[in-house]
């Protein structure tokens, strides 16, 4: 489904992937973990589009396109659906308005018809439901007086709305209390397909036992140093991650 | 009211002494003319909109000779490099100043000495016509001041008018902190007039604190012409403690990226006194840092006016400017003009201004009464909580000192004249 | 709003040039151009007024000739030759219209491109409506079922002939005579406009509205619009502009005065799209305005505009909240492009005790236009307790655009309470970067953000003037980030 490789990117002329390949297959779940500064979060916009991001070397596959080609919205409609670590506030822009908005450009870019009213609120009540998110928050401006929790809560009710092909959900287990990441958790699992694939960004590993995650890779200095399946995120929360940089220098 | 006619500036003139200082003739040359031409601005003119100055046109300035006072109970620290001036004269000057710093006085400085400077407007150019004294403060590269330069400006006797002139130069580097005081001895109708230019050059860090502590009934016009270069990072205090008549321009040119500029204000008015403080910060140079800050208590029949102004002007990007004016009223008969202005022709860039008038906080007032404080003591508590934050603003813990124990004089003094 | 959603808005957006420049081929009754007594005289018997109304006109030219353009607001356009306007316009008409059916069906066809077709209107929306085209009022809906409610609802022409009692008692009465400039010039030379009447205690049933437009060329707009509320009464009064699009500058200097008498409600809503000229600043009207009402005891008078036309607007929407208790409002959206200047905001007088006001101001600012808030909120010496809050905000979408903002705030009561805010910020890259990684167009991104900025004003507008409004900011911004 989509395939790194080599990929080198930097900000301000500062290096920060240096060499990362990874290919991922439909129906699957990598996590991708590593300490802090290691790149993760800037594997998440390079791959989502962020433009403050310069791409020097290496290039991405995603589903037979070059997705380093493609703009920022060409991406999302293409199936790829980013779950932000600090999702905006946009005041004023309901959270119904704007993913109608969204789920229609993304039906219009596929060639199929936009979305009645009735489906789309029918939708919005079955999807909801799945990451318990009250319905009234769906009508609120996106984002805007939102706990973390709920915060988090809704981009996943976007990406069940919006139906990707590939998720990656940066650090959405941070600032979440235990309750608040299994509803996540859960949200996640039941929208998993044979169709589909996610990487998971995090820091911790307690985000993977509640989803399972069939590869771990280990992300340092901006290249993965270590692949593994879901035994590498215990092993790494034992040892930390010391164990990895120390295996790196040596 | 009687209009304000062409002539009466003239007549103010007349008996006002050329200028003492050498200027060089850039200076003076079109600055004549330009005065014959010219009369005081009216309310129609937009910077005089709240300040009426036919009372100040309308005094009989002459300079009288009197005898040279005691000026250390004016002193606002005790540490510092002191110049004292006296009307025309300079009565003190600090004998040791540390090494790279030489500060011209009067007769001292030549034309040379001067940096091209702004003069607009009808107070600038009466300076220049009339400077009788001031300072040429040159701060070499790197150097950093271990004491403050305090300059106190006293105007003594009636109807005495005062043109001070002072310039600044700030080296790459430098460091420093200034106190300028503002005073006057038996002023009936006087008049003063002072003009700042301070350039700050690359990576440069000043504090400039000015006290206006003028006794009554005397107009005290004071402008201060800024330039900051690369990296800079500049302070300016203007309190206001006691004056019949305050009128501050202040004009900062942000001239370089990364620079820095913070312009604080306080004031605290009584009786039939005016204060009008004018600010503009005129960003030129992209990432750039600006905080704005004046708070002010009127009480009886003053007035206050702010009219604070941010320019951006076009490519100056990456601009944080916020400015903020709040006032209180504590009598019904005070009133308060405030105008926060933003000018901005950049779009990356993150302005705000707010403007608050209202009453003291009496909830605060009767919580601290049911504890057993006088009404007085609450009110000054109060006020002084509610000006605090642009007091914490005075780097100077000596100075700050001496701002709370003139605030406690001055309430003191006044809460017992009401009972 | 829930029926209009983002597909209506892409077809809207396929016609994104100014789609009201079209030119209406109507037969009019033009003047001579220039400004002289002869020419006061001549609208006045075309008018067929009255001697009182002749004077009026007269001693407004006298006043006019003596006073100076002012040059204080924050824009550049070149003066207005006065002397070049045709002061007078009509769509000829041998008789006055009795019914919708006489209506020359061009003109039916022009209200119909501008989206207000009587027939539509009256059967869907029961929106009253009366349509001022150049110069004079040429059809008013809904009379008669107004009429048993006692409520006037004419052009301005009728109420003269009808209600010379209630004119001459209100006209001039919150916009005297020598008021400005522009004010003073429309007294001498103004052509129609719409005159309103509720009274005691009556609650209009229904949405009055007035819709303006400049058809012929060459010639300016001077209407005048006088809206009474009598004593516990209450209307809501919508106002549209349109303009076809030319070459040229045409004027258009309207005054408009409220008067809410003791407990009386006027919400005044606009959405004015008068044509802003081209991409390179050609043509366009000049929006020279006075909007003034007063409000008697626990009066309330609500302004909300939403501006995206003319080229230069100079509009201050002002209440003078004289009786004790009133309540003024101002909820302003000014969207520029392109080369438009607008100085726009408010006044916020306040004379009685416990009065209160709000100023909502959002400014967008795009391409090469300049864009300035100036209000002025007075709290006079007997005004105790008066409190104001006023918000102004500003969007910069280009780096070649300007937003400025010019308050003044004075305070001459110490129970006051007046807090004012403001921000100039730049379209968030946060916000237009996450629509973007949902799948939305740079252009719907902006949109959307730009409505839900805008959305406290937009929420003020009447359901049918919310849609259209929603539909120009977008329009109007189009093409104006990259």
């Amino acid at each position: 489904m989509i395939t790194i490789k080599d990929l080198h990117a930097s900000i301000e002329g500062k290096p920060i992937l240096k060499g990362l390949n990874l290919t991922v297959k439909a129906g699957e779940i990598h996590a991708i973990m590593g300490p802090n500064g290691a790149g993760k979060s800037t594997l998440a916009s390079v791959l989502a589009g962020r433009e403050e991001y310069e791409i020097t070397q290496g290039d991405v596959n995603f589903n037979g396109v070059d997705l380093l080609s493609l703009s920022v919205e060409e991406r999302a409609r293409e199936g790829l659906f980013l779950a932000f670590q600090y999702p905006v506030e946009i005041p004023g822009v309901s959270n119904i308005n704007f993913l109608r908005t969204a789920l229609n450009e993304i039906r219009e870019h596929k060639g199929e018809k936009g979305i009645s009213a009735k489906d789309f609120m029918s939708l919005v009540r079955e999807k909801s439901a799945l990451v318990e998110l009250d319905s009234k928050l769906a009508s609120r401006s996106v984002n805007e007086g939102f706990s973390g929790g709920e915060k988090k809560r809704n981009e996943i009710f976007q990406m069940a709305m919006l139906n990707p092909i590939l998720s990656i959900l940066d650090e959405t287990d941070s600032g979440l209390d235990i309750d608040a990441l299994r509803i996540v958790a859960n949200g996640v699992n039941q929208l998993k397909t044979d169709q589909n694939a996610t990487i998971i960004i995090t820091h911790y590993q307690r985000l993977l036992d509640y989803i399972i995650p069939d590869f771990v890779h280990v992300l340092y200095d901006g290249k993965i140093v270590k692949s593994g399946g879901k035994d590498l995120a215990l092993e790494l929360e034992e040892k930390g991650y010391d164990w990895i940089k120390n295996n790196t220098l040596n | 009211m009687e209009p304000v006619t062409k002539a009466t500036l003239q007549v103010f003139r007349k008996k006002l002494s050329p200028a003492k200082l050498l200027l060089p003739s850039s200076f003076i040359d079109a600055n004549e003319k330009e005065l014959l031409e010219m009369d005081f601005p009216n309310s129609r003119q937009e910077a005089w909109k709240y300040t009426r100055l036919n009372r100040v046109a309308k005094i009989n300035l002459e300079s009288t000779p009197s005898s040279i006072i005691d000026w250390s109970s004016y002193l606002m620290v005790k540490d510092a490099y002191n110049f004292v001036f006296q009307n025309s004269e300079c009565i003190y000057k600090s004998p040791d100043l540390p090494k790279g710093v030489s500060i011209k006085i009067g007769d001292e400085i030549g034309a040379m000495d001067w940096l091209s400077s702004i003069n607009e407007g009808h107070v600038a150019k009466l300076n220049v016509a009339h400077a009788q004294n001031g300072c040429v403060i040159n701060i070499s590269n790197g150097v950093q001041l271990d004491k403050p330069i305090q300059l106190l400006f006293i105007s003594d006797g009636p109807k005495q008018p005062n043109f001070w002139r002072n310039q600044l130069q700030h080296g790459k580097g430098a460091k420093a902190d200034i106190h300028v005081g503002y005073f006057s001895k038996d002023a009936i109708d006087s008049y003063s007039n002072v003009h700042w230019s301070v350039f700050l050059k690359e990576n440069s860090h000043l504090i400039m604190t000015k006290i206006q502590n003028d006794g009554d009934a005397n107009y005290h016009f004071s402008t201060e012409n800024i330039s900051q270069l690369k990296d800079s990072n500049f302070t300016l205090n203007t309190l206001t403690l006691d004056g019949s008549f305050v009128r501050n321009d202040v004009l900062v040119k942000v001239e370089g990226e990364n620079c820095e500029t913070h312009l604080n204000g306080a004031y605290i008015m009584k009786e039939n006194q005016h204060v009008d403080n004018h600010t503009t910060i005129d960003h030129i140079f992209p990432n750039c840092n600006s905080y704005e800050l004046y708070k002010g208590v009127m009480d009886d029949k003053s007035t206050a006016v702010f009219n604070g102004k941010v320019f951006v002007r076009p490519n100056a990007q990456k601009i944080n400017a916020f400015q903020s004016n709040a006032n209180v009223l504590l009598s019904n008969d005070a009133a308060v003009n405030s105008k926060p202005e933003l000018e901005i022709y950049a779009d990356d860039v993150k302005c705000s201004h707010g403007s608050t008038t209202g009453q003291l906080d009496e909830e605060a007032i009767f919580y601290l009464r049911s504890r057993g404080i006088s009404e007085a003591a609450a009110r000054q508590l109060v006020v002084a909580a509610f000006m605090q934050d642009v007091f914490l603003k005075v780097a100077s813990n000596e100075l700050k000192s001496y701002i709370y124990q003139q605030l406690a004089v001055r309430f003191n003094l006044y809460l017992q004249e009401k009972d | 709003m829930a029926n209009y959603t983002e597909d209506d808005l892409a077809k809207e957006l396929k016609d994104q040039e100014y789609k009201f420049g079209f030119v209406s081929d109507i037969d009019t009754d033009t003047i001579p151009i220039g400004l002289n007594e002869d020419i006061v005289r001549l609208i006045s018997s075309k008018k067929e007024e009255p001697q009182w109304m002749l004077d009026y006109r007269l001693n407004a030219l006298a006043i006019w000739s003596t006073m100076n353009e002012p040059s204080w607001a924050h824009v550049k356009y070149k003066k207005p030759d006065f002397q070049s306007i045709a002061y007078y316009s009509a769509p000829k008409q041998t008789k006055k219209y009795e019914s919708w059916d006489d209506v020359d069906p061009e003109m039916k066809a022009t209200m119909t491109k501008l989206g207000i077709s009587m027939e539509e209107q009256q059967r869907l929306t029961g929106v009253a409506v009366d349509f001022v085209m150049d110069s004079v009022s040429v059809a008013t809906s809904f009379k008669e079922k107004l009429g048993e409610l006692g409520i006037i609802f004419c052009s301005f022409s009728d109420a003269v002939q009808n209600h010379p009692e209630l004119v001459k008692k209100y006209m001039g009465s919150v916009v005297p005579t020598q008021d400005n400039y522009y004010a003073t010039l429309n007294a001498a030379v103004f052509t129609d406009g719409s005159f309103c009447y509720i009274p005691k205690g009556v609650r209009c049933p229904m949405e009055l509205s007035t819709y303006f437009r400049i058809n012929a060329g060459g010639t300016g707009q001077f209407e005048r619009t006088l809206v009474i509320a009598d004593e516990g009464s209450y209307v809501s009064y919508l106002e549209g502009c349109t303009a076809p699009q030319r070459d040229e500058n045409q004027l258009h200097a309207a005054v408009v005065e409220l008067i809410a008498l003791e407990n009386a409600e006027i919400k005044y809503s606009t959405v004015q799209n008068w044509y802003p000229g081209d991409k390179n600043g050609l043509g366009g009207i000049f929006n020279f305005v006075t909007k003034r009402g007063v409000c008697e005891k626990n009066a309330k008078i609500s302004w909300t505009q939403v501006e995206t036309g003319s080229a230069v607007t100079w509009k201050y929407p002002s209440c003078i909240l004289k009786g004790d208790n009133s309540v003024g409002e101002f909820y302003s959206v000014a969207v520029t492009n392109n080369y438009q200047q607008a100085d726009t905001g408010t006044k916020m007088i306040h004379l009685g005790k416990n009065t209160k006001s709000t100023i909502i101001s959002k400014g967008i600012s795009a391409g090469k236009s300049q864009n300035s808030y100036r209000g002025l909120v007075q709290i006079h010496k007997n005004a105790h307790n008066a409190r104001n809050f006023s918000q102004c905000d500003s969007l910069l979408m280009s780096s070649e655009c300007g937003a400025h903002t010019f308050p003044y705030i004075e305070c001459k009561n110490n129970s006051a309470k007046i807090e004012h805010e403001a921000t100039t910020s730049k379209i968030g890259e946060d916000q237009l970067f996450y629509c973007k990684q949902r799948g939305i167009s740079e252009e719907k991104a902006i949109g959307l953000i730009v409505n839900g900025y805008c959305k406290e004003v937009l929420n003020q507008l009447p359901m049918e003037f919310a849609v259209e409004a929603q539909k120009l900011l977008t329009i109007s911004l189009e093409g104006s980030v990259g």
